[in-house]
């Protein structure tokens, strides 16, 4: 096997490559699966694309082989992808992507709360604090998720 | 297949028992990290299962075989924290010395990391930075084609980008060839991305040993009231607690959290820190004040 | 990317790894004992064309029996003055511990830090997790330098045989066959004592494995053995299977060339009695009415000699011993290792 710089694996087979945050604390195969799921939603990723090789993204980001397993069984159980033994893992439908015309209505409701959180004397921290509180408890993540009998909701991952 | 077991392993050096008690196994198909306290007997351990130093008491087996028999030395590579080379070699003498000693050699491997690597082979190993030795150390040890490598802190003389590319390649023989390998480490952040078994050593003794998504899902981080951080060790297995003010944080052996406390999934840097901290983890706590 | 399987580790890639790792000890060895070869044999030339420049000759007279006295010429005390100015005795006399002492060098300089640097400097943690068995391995390396060095050691002894045929002259007294300078400056004797050297040096690595008190216990021990050889284990030997004789004053019997391993005096069916004693008892005066008071005493004086033809035997002898305990040191170094594999 002939030895590439990493960078240019992925580009061979997969229109994505990956990449870690260590500081994020959150579980690596997790991250993986959110960086499929970011790239669907911005059309980085259609449906027939193939995602990076496993043993590409071990040498290109030091993971263990099992992780990136992981997130791509995690991503099948989802029914995003699919793998195809001896070729890879494609991806099969995208996610149901809200409307535009939805996102631009939400995002005004967004704008409108901000508004008032800042007349009320809420700076930015502080309203980063209170959207990721209400995420948290609206995702059911947390304490909520690691109850025995819940092993979808934990399927899904707790919010660190 | 169990990589290694190793059953009552003790090794005395004139008084001290460098390891003690030593009970492991550590399935096939893992990277295994073994972690511990300097002179917690990681470096005895790893050199028992190479087979270069004899145990006191106790039994180890490395793929079933006795480690130093010849089985044991044709499927087992291993790196001790020394780096042992022959130095005074030149760099192709020593690849040279290394194909001649081994039954199975893969010199298209060797050739070719060396030359990626642009290790001069005409320099002496002995002029070669710490780095550039585990280096080729590592291309010796892999040339070999094992089925299980053996780690002492191999990547401590290593600059970042060097470390990231060898873990990176260390990985991809992984993936590829189904190398079990068993290393060890003080830089806790690989340990989630690379580790899927962990060995916690303490002062000889075996503290932790089990696969790392089973440590992921029996324990949680526990938030809540400085006050009730007592009675708490009645109800789960406390591994540690720390008490800031009105808050304690807890690291707790569960996978449910007990009424009045909010629980987070651990990371494997907590963890490890936490069962670091408190060798005795006992189920009875001592809650320590932070400082 | 599949790894190609070698055939059985054998001795010709052992002999690989030894010039690749220790090319010091396989060049320098052979180099010290091929420089001394070459040196003894210029020194041999330079003496033999002084002798035939002078118009001299050498012969060892007590090797043909023809004659009773050494001959250098016919005015022998004065060649042999002259001969004296032209060659040094500690010259010659040091040349012989020199050449004798390589052995001891080969194995103090080359071959006990050969192994005992393996284990004191950990590479045999490198060394002990490759495929090659520890003992093959030892074995495999150690003896193709050892092999090489015996055969640089007879093409050493047999310069230095050569060289001495002639340089003996320049010894006190001449020397004898039996005296010791003779017996090593043999390729046999050299031969031997490498063995034993490099034997010593493999078992004192693979037991005290540190480099510097390795060397110092070889040097204690072999110097030892050394000296052992030349004093008891000589003495012993020489004694073994010699012929006793009675000694007559008129006409001494045994033969030129012999070596006198007793002297003893004896009554008739009496047992032996201490030459001192009797020497002690002697009277003062000119030897033949020693001689009478002997005979009046019934003491006749014995000896017991080892003629000449015997010295081929005895020579072999005492190398065969000193390579049964080379086979027995290296016996031992090998069982060492599998005792005691790994620290």
């Amino acid at each position: 096997m002939v030895t590439d710089k990493p960078d240019n694996f992925d580009d061979e087979v997969s229109p994505i490559a990956f990449y870690l945050d260590r500081g994020l604390g959150v579980p690596t195969y997790l991250q993986l699966v959110h960086q499929v799921d970011y790239a669907l939603r911005l059309g980085f990723l259609r449906a027939g694309d193939q995602l990076p090789r496993i043993k590409d993204v071990t040498r290109s980001l030091a993971v263990n082989p099992d992780t990136v397993m992981k997130a791509y069984r995690e991503l099948e159980l989802r029914g995003i992808a699919a793998g195809r033994p001896g070729v890879g893992t494609f991806i099969t439908q995208a996610p149901a992507v809200v409307g535009l015309k939805q996102m631009a209505a939400l995002q005004k409701k967004l704008t409108t709360w901000l508004a008032e959180a800042a007349e009320a004397g809420v700076d930015e921290l502080g309203m980063k604090a209170l959207f990721t509180a209400a995420l948290r408890d609206f995702s059911g993540g947390g304490a909520a998720s690691r109850l025995p009998g819940r092993a979808e909701a934990r399927r899904e991952g707790g919010a660190a | 297949m169990n990589v290694i077991e190793t059953d009552g392993l003790g090794k005395r050096y004139r008084q001290t028992w460098a390891l003690r008690d030593c009970r492991l196994t550590v399935p096939a198909g893992h990277v295994a990290a073994l972690v511990g306290h300097n002179g917690a007997g990681k470096t005895t351990l790893l050199r028992i299962l190479a087979g270069v130093v004899t145990p006191t008491a106790g039994t180890a087996t490395v793929l079933g075989f006795t480690p130093g028999s010849q089985q044991a030395r044709d499927a087992v590579s291993a790196i001790d924290q020394t780096v042992p080379l022959y130095r005074h070699l030149r760099v192709r003498d020593q690849l040279a010395a290394a194909r001649e000693l081994n039954d199975q050699w893969d010199t298209d491997l060797a050739v070719q990391r060396l030359s990626s690597l642009n290790l001069m082979t005409s320099g002496k190993v002995g002029k070669l930075s710490g780095g550039q030795q585990a280096q080729l150390a590592l291309t010796l040890a892999l040339a070999r084609r094992p089925r299980l490598l053996l780690l002492d802190e191999p990547l401590a003389s290593l600059d970042p980008l060097a470390r990231q590319e060898v873990l990176g390649w260390l990985m991809t023989c992984v993936a590829e060839d189904g190398l079990s390998v068993v290393f060890s480490s003080h830089v806790i952040a690989e340990l989630e991305r690379v580790a899927t078994y962990l060995v916690v050593l303490s002062q000889g003794r075996v503290q932790v040993a089990a696969t790392v998504d089973s440590l992921l899902d029996s324990h949680l981080a526990l938030t809540g009231p400085a006050a009730d951080a007592g009675q708490l060790a009645g109800q789960v297995p406390v591994i540690t607690a720390q008490r800031t003010g009105r808050q304690a944080q807890v690291l707790a052996r569960t996978d449910t959290a007990p009424p009045g406390w909010a629980a987070r999934p651990v990371t494997m840097e907590e963890l490890v820190l936490g069962y670091l901290r408190e060798s005795a983890a006992r189920v009875l706590p001592r809650l320590e004040a932070a400082r | 990317m599949t790894a190609r399987a070698i055939k059985a580790i054998n001795v010709p890639r052992m002999a690989r790894v030894t010039w690749y790792k220790h090319r010091a000890s396989v060049l320098g060895i052979p180099g010290m004992f091929l420089l001394a070869a070459a040196l003894l044999f210029i020194d041999g030339v330079l003496q033999r064309h002084w002798i035939s420049s002078h118009h001299f000759t050498y012969c060892l007279a007590y090797a043909d029996h023809s004659t009773s006295s050494r001959c250098l010429t016919e005015n022998a005390p004065y060649t042999l003055g002259i001969f004296a100015e032209f060659v040094n005795y500690w010259r010659t006399e040091g040349t012989v511990v020199a050449v004798f002492l390589l052995a001891a060098a080969a194995g103090l300089f080359a071959g006990v830090p050969w192994v005992a640097r393996e284990f004191d400097g950990g590479g045999f943690r490198f060394t002990w997790t490759q495929s090659v068995s520890p003992r093959r391995w030892l074995l495999g390396t150690f003896g193709p330098l050892t092999l090489l060095a015996a055969a640089t050691a007879a093409i050493c002894g047999v310069a230095a045989h050569w060289w001495f045929q002639v340089a003996q002259f320049r010894l006190d007294g001449g020397t004898t066959p039996w005296g010791w300078e003779s017996l090593e400056m043999t390729p046999l004797s050299m031969v031997s004592w490498t063995l034993l050297a490099m034997a010593l040096a493999l078992l004192l690595g693979v037991t005290i494995r540190r480099v510097l008190p390795a060397m110092i216990t070889f040097a204690v021990i072999f110097g030892g053995c050394l000296v052992l050889a030349q004093t008891w284990l000589s003495t012993f030997l020489f004694s073994v299977g010699d012929i006793p004789l009675r000694v007559n004053y008129v006409n001494p019997e045994y033969p030129s060339g012999s070596y006198v391993a007793q002297t003893w005096f004896a009554r008739p069916g009496g047992p032996k009695l201490n030459p001192m004693t009797v020497y002690a008892q002697l009277p003062n005066v000119p030897q033949p009415q020693q001689v009478r008071w002997l005979t009046q005493h019934h003491l006749t004086e014995w000896i017991a000699y080892q003629p000449h033809s015997h010295l081929v035997w005895l020579a072999l002898a005492r190398n065969g011993i000193l390579v049964a305990i080379a086979a027995l040191a290296v016996l031992a170094s090998v069982w060492w290792l599998r005792k005691h594999p790994a620290e």
